[in-house]
């Protein structure tokens, strides 16, 4: 049935005066033929088709009535309609706007719905809307806003399902995109996820900064990793995220580090901590503060590890106000040769 | 009248094929094609889309009548086909070409075929 399907599909590719004469009887010939025969009716009518279309006078015009008005009520035989490929691909790319659009219209509102996408729940609830902050001069490195759900905890999992905003949502599609390229493992696609949900944050908007949104969000895809891509445990320890560790956020640096134990097993892991997927965590455990307060390099931070964070912090406290730039971090991570 | 059949020579194979199917009855379109795989021993098999562009251009230059739907076996989807007069002197003048130049091959190549 397929094939007879194919066979009627190049009959009409035929230009229509042939077809309108010649179609029928060319498909009873099909219908006729032996099953070993029907190979070389479909060349056969792939070259017909070509010998038509290009050798022959292609003349698709209706031909004019013979009916005599005079002789009653006139009846006009339209062609049976048939819808043009433009019109056809117009009517895709309207339905892909209105999808946008829809998208970016939505509002949030409490308990709106959720969203699930690459086994992602995105729940829709204004109530947890983080803060907006005014896109930074730069346009691409902002201070990230405090985290939303609980002050002075940085972000955790559940920060996952606390957005909100339809673009945002939009930049997380976008997102899994990017990373179904990059890696197919489920794993790493849920810490990427998790990390694009924290890069979005340096993007905030407000209703009224939707378009310059939308396009930082189209343009972020394209940015250097290095534009994007922060050192995650100094970003959880520097609270106030003035770039560099005090001494208080020193001091407090166990119990942020304890806060980013999920499962509570007494051992903050470097998934836990945010960082990136298990094919490139070994290099990153070795980056970055997570990798000053992983002494042992087994991937994890154990409760003695933590206990001692401040301790081992302040051995690069090199500030005369005993605080610790993110730029001291970033010297021992280079001269280390690992790539963050 | 000789113009007007000299015009159409030589005749394509297919032509020819089709020409010499309908020369003895008049046949639809899958009954020509069945006829010029007999004529050939099944060597030349003629396909819908050739037949029915040489049967167009036959039939406006009228080589090939088409019958009228009554005249065939009733069956709607079939088409009839009729050689005219014309397609008749045509038939046979290229017969003769053909007979002309298969007698001037054989003067040609008896020589040839001795010398060898």
């Amino acid at each position: 049935m397929l094939l007879r399907r194919t066979y009627a599909l190049l009959i009409r590719l035929h230009p229509r005066r042939f077809r309108n004469r010649y179609g029928q009887e060319m498909l009873w010939i099909y219908d006729e033929a032996v099953r070993g025969d029907r190979a070389r009716l479909f060349a056969d009518a792939i070259v017909s088709v070509l010998r038509q279309r290009l050798l022959r006078d292609v003349d698709d015009a209706v031909s004019p009535s013979t009916y005599n008005r005079t002789a009653g009520p006139v009846f006009a035989t339209i062609d049976s309609p048939r819808l043009p490929l433009f019109s056809l691909w117009q009517g895709g790319a309207a339905t892909v706007l209105a999808w946008f659009a829809i998208g970016i219209l939505i509002t949030p509102g409490p308990d709106r719905g959720r969203l699930e996408f690459a086994s992602v729940h995105y729940l829709i609830d204004s109530r947890v809307h983080p803060p907006r902050v005014p896109i930074g001069a730069t346009g691409l490195t902002p201070p990230l806003p405090p985290p939303s759900s609980t002050a002075g905890i940085p972000y955790s999992a559940a920060d996952l399902n606390d957005d909100t905003s339809a673009l945002t949502i939009w930049a997380k599609v976008l997102s899994v995109f990017r990373i179904k390229r990059s890696n197919e493992d489920a794993a790493g696609v849920n810490s990427q996820v998790r990390e694009a949900s924290h890069r979005l944050r340096m993007f905030p908007f407000t209703r009224n900064e939707k378009l310059r949104s939308a396009r930082t969000i189209l343009v972020w895809p394209a940015l250097p990793a290095a534009q994007t891509r922060t050192d995650q445990i100094f970003r959880r320890l520097d609270r106030n995220w003035d770039g560099r560790l005090s001494p208080d956020e020193i001091e407090s640096a166990p119990e942020v580090l304890r806060s980013l134990d999920q499962d509570w097993n007494g051992k903050v892991t470097a998934e836990e901590c945010g960082l990136l997927h298990a094919t490139v965590a070994a290099q990153q455990r070795a980056a970055g503060a997570f990798g000053i307060l992983d002494q042992d390099g087994n991937g994890e931070l154990s409760e003695a590890e933590t206990a001692r964070a401040s301790a081992t912090l302040r051995v690069f406290a090199r500030d005369r106000d005993g605080s610790i730039a993110l730029s001291a971090i970033n010297e021992r991570t280079r001269r280390l040769g690992v790539s963050q | 009248m000789k113009s007007d059949v000299q015009r159409h020579l030589p005749l394509t194979p297919a032509t020819l094929h089709i020409l010499l199917a309908l020369a003895s009855e008049d046949l639809h379109g899958y009954g020509i094609m069945q006829a010029v795989a007999r004529q050939s021993d099944g060597r030349y098999k003629i396909g819908p889309g050739t037949l029915y562009d040489s049967l167009e251009r036959l039939t406006e230059q009228g080589i090939v009548t088409e019958l009228e739907s009554g005249e065939g076996d009733g069956n709607p989807r079939r088409r009839y086909y009729r050689l005219t007069s014309l397609g008749r002197s045509i038939l046979g003048a290229e017969l003769d070409r053909l007979e002309a130049v298969i007698t001037r091959a054989r003067v040609e190549l008896g020589p040839a075929k001795a010398r060898r």
